[in-house]
């Protein structure tokens, strides 16, 4: 991937730039908004991250400047604060995602891969399959080798969550942001709780495991 | 409507009272004594005439000057009747009358007649003499009083009442727009400022001392909120450089020892960050910020939602969670941050009565939570809403001591009362809303 990255402190944007190359991407760093500008503009970038406060044009500037020109890019927006306001008017300006400083870079990996690969709404598939494991979205019946598995409501969206994904990691705050809708961080360990749940249902009566759980990272189904 | 409990209300009315019972006390102090000196009059110019009637030894010269007084006399004024000396004089029909006031009708009298008459009757010898003088005067002092009452009184009465409601709505006017400044700067509107105070006026004076003062307060608050952005960004930087060089750390090749030092050492950063931001979440929403997104929220919806998410996690630690909902409420509010309300207190719950039943509960607009905990003792239960305050008993267990600042924020950001209870055993939360809507401070 082609990524654009402009963030105006140097030991994290070399850090980002560094961890970013490391998974084999491309990437362009800058550390002032203005000559981001340009960048983001002429530049044909797979997804872009940005920080809210860099010096010359400010990070929402350059957004609502990409957005009002048509660029279809997908930005992730770096916010300093974690205030709902600073979420909901990076969202509103244009931004595809947030994420709050100080982060790590394992949640920002993951989130930069699920931009780039959001499919066109278009070819919505009725049936998303893993290996065995078949879940059919207008029945909302799931199977594993034939067998029929038994899911509450949340924990089908879990899955279905997962296997949309699929391959792809995904951490416990991207899961606590689209399953449940929650943008904090708990004390309680309750991405896990559901997390065995559900594996209690589709991998231990099995013999292989689909779900992974990445150390220090998140989730990802199989391919 | 203006409250009757409008200072310049009542200072108005009692004016006018004050000034109508003077008005009231005076006219009828003058009426009585004109009243009484009229009396007087009628009474002496009676007495006069019989006095010089009897006055006179002679029957006969008394009989000739009692008909000189009879035919002189204008009716309306005095009419005299009289028998002496076997001959009749004046109006014979008065001559029976007894003393005392008569009506002008009972005298006998045709059309020159006043309305009523004092009688005064006297016996010299075998002569019988009656005087009546008339009252009509009694009767013009009756007039000029409620013409004085009518054209002068009632009219300055009137125009003062007006002048005072003029008055009353003026400096309440007044007043309320003081009174409504201070309650936008308590609401935390710290821009709120009372507009064009009037000129050389109390009140004026007031509101310009009102307004130096939010002023003051404002700079005061806006200068440690600027050096709290200041610390945070300045801080921001470099724990992100931390955290970032930590996860680089972990990730090469390391002895399982420096390992483990290591990844308590990025649990340990983990705690900063999460403190780092819940003060300043809370300073946000202790300045009032969040209220921009409001909207109606499903409360019941909501409080099933992290029912649901937290069951699982309350089951693997060995407790129970229930959830009951009665009359749910549509409250207006922010649905991330009144998730995050819920979140803090089935958390606190959690860490403070590990093992035992957890019951959440919604009736009507009063939200609970309660544990079967040791609970808060009574006086210390303000204590822990405050920023960072733990309990010695608490010390043990994990938390940053923010959780129930931060449900205090948010509460009062809705506009609920959070109150601290009794479970017996155990402690319960309860959060009220209000039932009519926030009320927004006006921007």
């Amino acid at each position: 991937m082609h990524i654009l990255v402009i963030e105006d402190d140097q030991t994290t944007g070399d850090y980002v730039a560094t961890g970013l190359r490391a998974e084999g991407h491309v990437v362009d760093l800058v550390a002032d908004g203005r000559e981001g500008l340009v960048q983001a503009m002429s530049g044909s970038y797979d997804v872009m991250v940005l920080d809210r406060m860099v010096p010359g044009v400010d990070g929402m500037s350059i957004l609502r400047t990409l957005r009002a020109s048509r660029k279809p890019v997908p930005v992730l927006l770096l916010t300093s604060l974690d205030g709902v306001e600073d979420r909901i008017g990076g969202l509103n300006a244009g931004a595809d995602d947030y994420l709050v400083k100080p982060f790590a870079f394992g949640e920002l990996s993951a989130r930069l891969n699920a931009l780039s690969r959001r499919p066109p709404p278009s070819d919505e598939p009725t049936i998303l399959r893993a290996r065995d494991l078949e879940m059919n979205l207008l029945s909302r019946r799931v199977t594993r080798a034939g067998q029929e598995i038994d899911l509450q409501p949340r924990e089908f969206a879990l899955l279905e969550h997962l296997l949309r994904r699929k391959g792809r990691v995904q951490t416990r705050t991207m899961l606590l942001e689209s399953v449940w809708d929650i943008h904090f961080d708990p004390q309680t360990n309750v991405v896990e709780s559901h997390m065995s749940r559900l594996r209690g249902k589709v991998d231990k009566p099995f013999e292989t495991a689909l779900i992974e759980t990445l150390r220090g990272s998140g989730y990802r189904i199989v391919e | 409507m203006i409250a009757l409990r409008s200072t310049p209300l009542r200072l108005a009315v009692a004016l006018i009272l004050v000034f109508t019972g003077f008005l009231a006390a005076g006219l009828g102090t003058a009426y009585a004594l004109m009243h009484e000196t009229l009396t007087d009059d009628i009474e002496a110019r009676a007495e006069q005439v019989i006095d010089e009637l009897r006055a006179i030894p002679e029957p006969e010269e008394r009989a000739e000057r009692a008909a000189e007084f009879a035919a002189s006399m204008d009716p309306e004024e005095m009419v005299i009747a009289a028998r002496i000396n076997g001959r009749s004089i004046g109006h014979q029909s008065a001559l029976t009358l007894d003393e005392g006031v008569v009506k002008g009708t009972a005298t006998g009298l045709k059309d020159e007649r006043a309305d009523s008459y004092l009688v005064r009757t006297a016996e010299i010898g075998a002569d019988r003499i009656t005087v009546l003088v008339g009252r009509d005067s009694l009767a013009e002092l009756n007039e000029t009083f409620v013409a004085i009452l009518g054209f002068s009184v009632l009219p300055a009465l009137l125009l003062t009442s007006a002048i005072g409601m003029v008055a009353v709505r003026r400096t309440s006017a007044r007043v309320e727009a003081i009174r409504s400044t201070l309650h936008a700067l308590t609401e935390g509107t710290l821009s709120a400022r009372v507009s064009a105070p009037h000129p050389d006026t109390d009140l004026g004076d007031i509101s310009r001392d009102l307004n130096r003062m939010a002023a003051a307060q404002e700079a005061a608050t806006d200068a440690l909120r600027q050096i709290g952005s200041d610390i945070a960004h300045d801080l921001k930087t470099p724990i992100q450089r931390v955290a970032l060089r930590l996860e680089r750390l972990a990730e090469t090749d390391l002895p399982q020892t420096t390992r483990d030092e290591v990844e308590a050492v990025q649990t340990e950063t983990a705690q900063i960050i999460g403190t780092f931001q819940s003060l300043l979440q809370i300073a946000q929403l202790e300045g009032g910020q969040g209220r921009e997104n409001f909207a109606p929220v499903d409360l019941a919806g909501l409080l099933r939602d992290m029912s649901e998410i937290y069951e699982p996690a309350v089951e693997e630690s060995g407790a129970t969670l229930d959830c009951r909902i009665e009359d749910p409420p549509i409250v207006i509010g922010d649905r991330h941050l009144l998730s995050r309300l819920i979140a803090n207190l089935v958390e606190n719950a959690l860490r403070h009565a590990p093992g035992g039943p957890i019951h959440l509960a919604l009736r009507g607009a009063v939200l609970s939570v309660s544990d079967s905990g040791p609970g808060i003792v009574t006086e210390r239960r303000e204590d822990v809403l405050r920023r960072l305050v733990r309990l010695e008993a608490s010390r043990s267990t994990p938390g940053s001591g923010l959780g129930l600042a931060m449900v205090k924020a948010i509460a009062d950001l809705h506009g609920a009362r959070l109150v601290l209870g009794d479970a017996q055993p155990g402690l319960i939360v309860t959060v009220t809303f209000p039932t009519g809507g926030v009320e927004l401070p006006m921007a």
